[in-house]
């Protein structure tokens, strides 16, 4: 397997992975210490801040994987 | 070394010069990404937010939605032309975004005499610097035309066919990050 072939196998590893981890965990508990638990017009700007930013990296990140999954594509194409 | 040439890579399907300004968009995109997600912040942990309309220029923020736009397409016809024919619809782009930057300037003139400065509050704040960090991008697009301009008639068309690819490209973001910018800040 080349190595092209291993980057564009990588999001199903990765959402594999991602599965069996979620799937062993019985539960994250953030500490009441850092994370208080009263709601205020703060926490929700950071969740949407976070929500956001996180879907800026996303699409930005399925613009590489598609372009790595193109090259594989044209490598299995014409080696 | 990357070879320097404008054929298409058998292994990219694209040429080079079309990757790296893709690359180059994509940084641009986590840049401004991460202003938006700022704005998102302090918008909802606000106590109150000014309708973008009640502060600033709505009519002249219109006025430059339409300069960009047709800045931004006479950008992206010079894609259909060939060699140095690309030269007068590069510079009707060039004077569009100039005419844009004249715009912002006056808008930034009137909004500094009533006194709204970056200093002002979070609301001012965001918006010198979500419109600051635009306009510093059209001055960049600005210099990058007048140097494909400049270069059609040294370079081969090939070469220019590249280089105005590129352009239309980061114009058309440029133009996409003021859509929002301007439904942010002026229209909500």
């Amino acid at each position: 397997m080349s190595s092209l072939e291993r980057v564009a196998e990588f999001p199903t590893r990765a959402a594999a992975a991602a599965l069996l981890w979620l799937s062993a965990e019985t539960g994250l508990l953030a500490c009441p210490v850092c994370f208080r638990f009263e709601e205020s017009a703060v926490t929700d700007g950071v969740r949407l801040a976070v929500f956001v930013l996180i879907s800026v990296t996303a699409v930005v990140l399925a613009g590489f994987i598609a372009f790595a999954r193109r090259v594989a594509q044209r490598q299995r194409a014409d080696p | 070394m990357i070879p320097y040439t404008v054929e298409r890579r058998a292994d990219t399907g694209v040429n080079n010069v079309t990757l790296g300004i893709w690359l180059f968009l994509a940084s641009e995109v986590m840049l401004f990404g991460a202003l938006f997600s700022a704005y998102a912040l302090l918008r909802t942990a606000a106590p109150s937010w000014p309708r973008g309309a009640d502060v600033l220029s709505l009519p002249l923020g219109t006025a430059n939605t339409i300069v960009l736009l047709a800045m931004s397409a006479a950008a992206w016809r010079a894609r259909s032309a060939a060699g140095a024919a690309v030269r007068p619809r590069l510079l009707l782009s060039t004077l569009f975004a100039a005419a844009f930057l004249v715009v912002k300037g006056v808008e930034y003139s009137a909004e500094a005499s009533r006194g709204i400065l970056p200093s002002s509050g979070m609301f001012p704040a965001m918006y010198y610097t979500l419109t600051g960090l635009h306009a510093f991008h059209v001055v960049g697009g600005i210099g990058a035309n007048l140097w494909a301009i400049a270069g059609a008639t040294r370079v081969s068309a090939a070469l220019t066919a590249g280089r105005t690819r590129a352009l239309s490209l980061y114009w058309a973001f440029v133009d996409i990050v003021w859509l929002v910018i301007f439904g942010l800040l002026y229209l909500s």
